[in-house]
């Protein structure tokens, strides 16, 4: 892994939502497969922080990989935005899982 | 609108499969998708966990992500993710009669007592496993899992084998996790879902008598709150 040269300003010691680690993970694999060294992340995560010192740091590292992304021509704005809102379609027009209140399933005691 | 709503807990990789995303976000539902683009202007607009699962299935579509190494990477970091409140719950339960009916008859309150926030809109159930019952927790649907107290769930739990085969034929699922019951115990599956997360409480190992919370505590493994194992014996003095 690449831990020693992870931006570690502040860095939170658990992730407080599952969207943290994917962020986290997203990140992480890409510089694994060398699309861009640590220090240039670690640089846009510095300034990203600093432009914005209130917002939560996996926000910030969210936003700081977008950018990087963007810059590097690894991805277009407007995809991501077009796909973001795909992401909320989805969501909205979901399926809905009924609340059972009950055991799905039972495999009794057996005599014996 | 956007931001406020972070509790989303789908940590799926299926792209294109219906079966997952997002049981937690009403205020959009039966908005037209023009409607959803017009109110999305701009990537802002949009909450943080929809913008990290876009990036996601954008470089997973571009070929730059292998989705099932996303999920690698944040097994090996779940030790620092899971901070398992939820074993705190556990422990407290265990060691003062009172707070564990206050548990089993209203979890929202007992957990939150501890400090622990539940997602918004979800209820905790909290399961009760004994000499005769043994509960065990899926989500058939998708991953549904109380991670306020569990931390992120492992990759297994999100598994298809998983999902079916632990409501077709828990009592050899069980037995696979090195949890082998008598026949006189009653098994009963039971299916979260993103308004109702269950919480199974383990029984407490046998020697623990003198143990407090703390010892206790490390005692309560995350599988132990899923169901599929027990509690961890303590070390032998």
């Amino acid at each position: 892994m690449t831990g020693p040269l992870l931006p570690d300003l502040d860095r939170p010691k658990a992730f407080a939502a599952p969207w943290e680690a994917q962020a986290f993970a997203l990140v992480v694999k890409l510089h694994e497969r060398g699309l861009f060294e640590w220090p240039e992340f670690a640089a846009r995560l510095s300034a990203e922080i600093h432009a914005h010192p209130d917002q939560p740091y996996y926000v910030s590292w969210h936003e700081a990989a977008v950018e990087l992304l963007v810059d590097k021509g690894l991805m277009e704005a407007g995809a991501f935005l077009d796909q973001a809102r795909a992401v909320v379609r989805f969501r909205a027009s979901d399926h809905h899982h009924v609340a059972r209140l009950t055991p799905i399933a039972v495999d009794p005691a057996r005599a014996g | 609108m956007a931001g406020q709503h972070d509790d989303h807990d789908h940590d799926d990789h299926s792209h294109g499969d219906h079966s997952h995303e997002g049981h937690d976000h009403d205020h959009f539902h039966r908005i037209h998708s023009e409607e959803v683009d017009a109110l999305l202007m701009s990537i802002a607009d949009i909450e943080i966990s929809a913008r990290v699962k876009a990036l996601e299935e954008l470089l997973t579509q571009k070929g730059l992500v292998d989705p099932s190494a996303l999920d690698a990477v944040v097994d090996l970091y779940e030790n620092q993710i899971g901070p398992k409140n939820g074993a705190r719950v556990i422990a407290r339960a265990w060691a003062d009669p009172v707070y564990k009916a206050w548990l089993l008859a209203d979890p929202n309150a007992a957990i939150a007592d501890l400090g622990f926030a539940g997602a918004q809109g979800e209820n905790m159930v909290a399961l009760e496993n004994t000499a005769d019952v043994h509960n065990v927790v899926v989500c058939t649907l998708c991953s549904c899992y109380p991670w306020p107290v569990l931390g992120l769930p492992p990759v297994w739990y999100k598994s298809m084998p998983y999902r079916t085969r632990i409501v077709r034929d828990p009592r050899s699922v069980l037995a696979e996790f090195g949890t082998v019951l008598p026949d006189s115990t009653e098994i009963r599956v039971w299916d979260s879902n993103s308004e109702v997360r269950y919480l199974v409480v383990p029984r407490r190992p046998e020697g623990t008598e003198g143990l407090d919370e703390a010892a206790l505590a490390a005692l309560v493994s995350r599988d132990s709150m899923i169901g599929v194992t027990e509690a961890l014996s303590p070390e032998p003095a």
